[in-house]
């Protein structure tokens, strides 16, 4: 079969791509980093292993979703261990984990309209996951919304935002014509913002609002209920600017860095400069200088590989999260029932809407939050969770033929 | 000197990959896009239940075929999707479900049981194409 062939042509760049990458990596070290090599080899045979499972027991599915999540991991591990070794091999662990996730949500899930009346669990899931970093968070970076415990840190908005996507699946899969349904899932998504508000946390604020919105419109499609979450929005936007000292001065930032370049826009400016100084191809793998940026393994990484390997670059790395969205509705289309509908349709919300978030917010074109790339940053919550959601994507994809 | 020149080439190798990258991934959806519809329809095989024989059931008719398309439910009561008034069919007495392009028989511990090629059927069984399934005085030819 020519498409096929044609995936496996894919695939062989993929590992080029990894090789050259690393290759590049290795000898730009004066004494010839043999290391690189090593985690060239692991990449490319856990994203061969597990194609090949995928291809091998599930031929109905759409292999696409994880080809492209794979391009943007290893382009975010090659970068990553540019910047910092140990991070890399923690990442690539953490890729290791997530893939084997990702896998075992296709094999293990069972037919995921058995879920859809699992609502209020879910609801309790969100509720429980917001609230966490509220009551026991620890403050990073200055939003309050990591957790600690026995040792291991992670976000839990990361995971709630998976019960929320489902929550709201199973609220609005039998949406009939009448606003009561609505007010429900109205509360929660309100509840779950204000969480994320008083966390400090304005990145996954507005993911959370862009995941509600495109749902809400697929659900009901109607302009004026998304008209009104606008108002809505506008008027919170309003009223947190108000209340809140770092809503005030991520707007004062994003108006004018420059006269704060020192202290407070500090990371926003030294990322533009770094994007500037990268140009249309790039300084080169490790000719650049990305440490001036700080944060730049996690949510700066964009700007650490817009300066290394160029603008070009960063335009395929939007363009590669867009295809990843297409192919996620694409799945969404063709899915069998609205719950599955739904949940593709939030997933893929998910991705967009945080690229969109951190990629304007490093070019400053909205206010700066700090969040990860999805499948590019350093962070292993935020892997995992993005491979989750694709593997629940993947089911429905398979399903839907 | 040459090590900066060697990455400048390197970093449009990169470039030149992910972009390569993108424009397979493109065409490859542009041919799944245009001749993807029919190729994949033909694909898929599709099963049906022959009817030998009617027994009781004023509802089947010799010879017409059930075509079973993910899950097809048996019995006795209106609520299934084929209904069979006959005495010796229980309520809900069995069910045929596809998985992985394969098609499986289940008994829903029927009082009378569920007769697969002249034996007993106990719990679940894939049927292959000929198999003679009969539930009561009703029986049928998978296809």
């Amino acid at each position: 079969m020519g498409a096929d062939r044609d995936e496996k042509k894919l695939l062989k760049y993929i590992y080029l791509l990894c090789i050259v990458c690393f290759l590049n990596l290795t000898i730009i070290k004066q004494p010839v980093d043999s290391g690189a090599m090593v985690m060239a080899a692991v990449t490319c045979v856990m994203i061969g292993f597990s194609y090949f499972v995928i291809r091998r027991y599930f031929p109905e599915g759409d292999k696409h979703i994880f080809i492209f999540a794979s391009v943007l991991s290893v382009i975010g591990i090659v970068m990553i261990y540019r910047l910092n070794m140990a991070s890399s091999i923690k990442q690539i662990i953490w890729f290791a984990i997530s893939v084997t996730g990702f896998i075992l949500t296709v094999v293990i899930l069972p037919d995921l309209k058995r879920f859809c009346n699992l609502r209020y669990l879910f609801l309790a899931g969100t509720v429980i996951f917001m609230g966490m970093a509220t009551l026991i968070g620890t403050e990073i970076n200055g939003s309050k919304n990591w957790v600690v415990i026995a040792g291991f840190s992670f976000q839990p908005s990361e995971f709630g935002k998976l019960f929320f996507v489902a929550y709201l699946a199973s609220a609005l899969k039998d949406y009939r014509n009448s606003f009561r349904e609505l007010i429900e899932p109205a509360v929660v998504v309100m509840v779950c913002l204000g969480f994320m508000v008083l966390q400090k946390d304005l990145g996954s604020a507005l993911i959370f609002f862009g995941i509600s919105i495109t749902m809400l419109y697929i659900a009901t499609s109607k302009t004026k209920y998304v008209l009104t979450c606008f108002g809505l929005f506008a008027a919170g936007a309003m009223i947190s600017y108000q209340l809140f000292d770092h809503v005030r001065l991520r707007v004062m930032i994003w108006q004018n860095p420059w006269p704060y370049a020192n202290n407070q826009s500090y990371q926003v400016v030294q990322s533009m400069f770094s994007i500037a100084s990268g140009g249309l191809t790039g300084t080169g793998l490790g000719l650049g200088h990305p440490e001036y940026v700080p944060i730049n393994t996690s949510d700066f990484i964009f700007a650490a590989i817009c300066e290394e390997l160029g603008i070009l670059t960063g335009f395929a790395i939007i363009i590669i999260y867009f295809l990843l969205f297409y192919r996620c509705m694409r799945a969404a289309v063709n899915a069998g029932d609205n719950f599955s509908r739904l949940l593709a349709v939030g997933f893929s919300a998910m991705v967009a809407s945080q690229v969109i978030v951190i990629a304007g917010g490093v070019i400053n074109m909205i206010p700066l939050t700090g969040i990860t790339m999805p499948l590019v940053s350093y962070g292993g919550t935020s892997m995992l969770i993005t491979f989750l959601a694709l593997g629940v994507i993947q089911k429905i994809s398979e399903e839907g033929r | 000197m040459d090590l900066s020149s060697l990455s400048m080439v390197f970093k449009l190798v990169i470039i030149g990959i992910i972009y390569i990258i993108i424009f397979t991934a493109l065409r490859i959806m542009y041919n799944d896009m245009k001749g993807g519809g029919k190729a994949r329809r033909s694909q898929i095989r599709t099963f049906g239940l022959e009817i030998l024989s009617p027994g009781n059931s004023e509802n089947l008719r010799k010879g017409a075929v059930i075509p079973v398309k993910g899950v097809l439910t048996i019995g006795r009561k209106a609520d299934n999707m084929l209904v069979l008034d006959d005495p010796y069919a229980s309520s809900y007495h069995a069910r045929l479900f596809m998985k992985d392009e394969e098609c499986i028989l289940e008994d829903l511990e029927s009082t009378n049981g569920t007769i697969l090629n002249g034996e007993r059927l106990l719990g679940k069984a894939f049927l292959a194409s000929g198999d003679e399934i009969s539930i009561g005085s009703v029986s049928f030819r998978f296809i």
